[in-house]
């Protein structure tokens, strides 16, 4: 059932076995996996079935370290969480991305390997509403022939990203809101875990109207998102403390996103170059789409000792485009009012490139020539104990301390991506595809387009050690009995694959693991 | 190398530049009203024009290398190892553009403008701005 937590009598206390704080991607996914246990679960989320700005506001902070993007505006705080206005990419992280990659990659790699999880990731799929968990190029009609070198290896290769922009609070509502142990209560707002140092004992809860409620669990799960559940360890515990399972001052620490930017453009060769491979359009079988990326190899990454990154563009197509687009208009009759006359303008200037399209077109069955490929990119940012989210003085309309965002990146981190921007460029031009342009040529300068993104993570980071981790390979803080995490904040190293899949997959694990505990 | 040699090197570096740097790389033939260097100045808005691109390489460029005859040379010792008929254009085109291959696969790179040039095609647009100045002085005292 789905319950607002206003409406109910201040003061209540509320028991259950299982209470995850936080109706995004992960707490959803964990809450429907258990809708058939013999156990009770309470869901609690900050916000109601609809944007509201004044639930919003309570993630405002304030940013001192590099440029960082306000996750007031990346962010969403109602039912579904940020998957309300996600774009819906997903790939699983690289078996790379989990292992230990020594000294030239400081505090890399999972407890576990890719193997292992790839069973959550083939569930996650179907909870994303995705296709295959098959990520092979030749799965989804791109046989290697057609790529051209240098995308065909050894540096770099193409990748598969899946797309779903599935909206988990209004897709999945009316499951919770049937399930008969689990309760959704909304406008429910954690401000405090109550521990006596062994377990967690009790959920402070206040709403904006006012109320205060509590809750008593066997097991407590935040899903709040990768600031927001530093946030809630923060502010736990004893006044003025550490903060819960920070024995080892990690909690808010290594706080990572993806590095994110406009990279550079390359300018083909030849026009009509050979991208077959990608220029259709993203192949659309049924609800979710298939794109084909590239990125650095993992052979690249463990030789030049270099980061993970995937490549994304944009065709920039020769002007020719836009009077083809003009003459079908004109030929179909299309356009109100002056539009036809400014497409008949826009034929005649062009007559000549437009004549020579035809004619190649029907020759060759060439396209529109290609002028250039503007690149974005996603790098990955290693893990660094310095970028961290902390608590501030001043105190949000619940009184939770709130948060400042140190995000910081490393000069390996910049040198790192620069020396991959190079290396694409130099094989571009080795392999004869082209020039390339790129946006980040000195480690020095900053690209004003590269600010920390939405991907936040690592800031209760995993690790089987726990003076180098919050949580234990099963996602539960180290200190204590009763308290796990759920979501991007555990990823301990965070690739260059968008994190959700691999948020919802990881939620799969932690059900599977709770569910034998409740047992 | 003779003086007399060098000036025919010279004219036909000159050949070379003519054909300007989308000719370097391969090409197809020219589509959609785009001659193969327009392709490459088309994406670069402050790089409007081949003399620019080319006075851009000079800057890139060490400053012992700002003569004509330097950079002739330079170019020429890096062909030299590879056999074909230096008077020939088409075949130093050829073997301009084996050395530019060459320059990406050991790293002989050059940053001009954020575009990622090889170390020979950076010398060859220099020369081809010099050559340009030479015949068109006032053009470039803007």
């Amino acid at each position: 059932m789905i319950i607002d937590a206003r409406s109910v009598t201040s003061g209540t206390t509320i028991e259950t076995e299982l209470c995850i704080i936080g109706a995004g991607a992960a707490g959803i996914t964990l809450a429907r996996e258990c809708i058939d246990a013999p156990f009770r679960v309470v869901l609690l989320e900050s916000g109601g079935l609809d944007f509201d700005s004044e639930t919003q506001d309570l993630y405002a902070g304030q940013s001192v370290g590099d440029p960082f993007q306000d996750p007031t505006a990346s962010r969403l705080r109602y039912l579904g969480g940020t998957t309300n206005h996600w774009g819906g990419w997903c790939l699983p992280l690289d078996a790379i991305d989990f292992e230990p990659r020594g000294d030239e990659f400081p505090h890399h790699g999972w407890p576990f390997s890719r193997t292992q999880l790839d069973p959550c990731y083939a569930r996650a799929q179907q909870v994303c509403q995705l296709g295959p968990y098959d990520y092979r190029p030749s799965r989804w009609g791109v046989p290697p022939d057609p790529v051209p070198p240098p995308f065909a290896g050894p540096d770099f290769d193409v990748k598969i990203m899946q797309e779903n922009a599935l909206r988990f609070g209004p897709v999945y509502a009316p499951e919770l809101r049937r399930a008969p142990r689990v309760t959704v209560y909304l406008h429910a707002n954690a401000v405090r875990l109550e521990s006596d140092g062994a377990e967690v004992r009790t959920l402070a809860v206040k709403t904006l109207s006012g109320n205060t409620l509590t809750v008593q669990a066997r097991f407590y799960v935040p899903a709040a998102g990768g600031i927001e559940n530093a946030r809630l360890l923060l502010v736990s515990g004893q006044e003025e403390g550490k903060g819960l399972g920070n024995t080892h001052d990690l909690v808010g620490r290594f706080f990572m996103t993806h590095l994110a930017f406009s990279c550079g453009t390359i300018v083909p060769a030849d026009p009509h170059l050979n991208f077959d491979f990608a220029t259709n359009d993203p192949y659309i079988p049924g609800k979710y789409r298939v794109h084909r990326i590239l990125g650095l190899s993992s052979e690249a990454m463990r030789r030049r000792h270099l980061p993970n990154l995937i490549f994304g563009w944009a065709y920039k197509f020769a002007p020719v485009r836009e009077a083809i687009g003009a003459l079908g208009r004109v030929a179909h009759g299309e356009g109100p009012g002056g539009s036809t006359l400014s497409d008949l303008g826009e034929v005649v200037a062009n007559l000549d490139r437009l004549t020579d399209f035809l004619a190649r077109k029907t020759l060759f069955g060439e396209g529109v020539p290609i002028e250039a490929l503007q690149l974005w990119c996603a790098g990955e940012q290693q893990p660094n104990r310095n970028s961290r989210v902390s608590l501030g003085t001043e105190r949000d309309p619940l009184g939770m301390r709130e948060v400042v965002i140190d995000w910081r990146v490393l000069p390996e981190d910049r040198r790192k991506i620069v020396a991959i921007l190079h290396l694409l460029a130099t094989e571009v031009g080795h392999a004869g595809f082209g020039r390339s342009r790129v946006a980040w040529s000195d480690a020095d300068t900053w690209p004003a387009e590269l600010v920390g993104n939405e991907h936040h993570m690592g800031t209760t980071r995993m690790h089987d050690d726990p003076s180098l981790g919050v949580v234990d390979a099963n996602c539960r803080v180290h200190d204590l009995a009763n308290l796990y995490v759920a979501g991007s904040s555990v990823f301990p190293t965070g690739g260059a694959a968008n994190p959700t899949l691999t948020i919802v997959a990881l939620a799969l694990r932690l059900a599977d693991h709770l569910k034998e505990k409740l047992a | 190398m003779d003086r007399l040699s060098r000036r025919g090197l010279i004219r036909t570096v000159a050949a070379v530049c003519a054909v300007r740097i989308g000719a370097l790389v391969p090409s197809s033939s020219a589509a959609g009203g785009l001659a193969d260097g327009d392709v490459l100045l088309a994406a670069c808005s402050d790089l409007k024009c081949p003399e620019v691109i080319g006075m851009a390489c000079l800057r890139a460029l060490p400053a012992a290398e700002s003569s004509r005859d330097v950079l002739a040379s330079l170019i020429i010792q890096q062909t030299a190892s590879r056999t074909g008929d230096l008077n020939s254009n088409a075949e130093v085109r050829r073997l301009v553009r084996a050395q530019i291959r060459q320059d990406f696969h050991t790293g002989a790179v050059k940053s001009v403008d954020g575009w990622i040039l090889s170390l020979t095609e950076t010398r060859v647009y220099a020369l081809s701005a010099l050559l340009a100045r030479e015949r068109t002085p006032m053009a470039f005292t803007l």
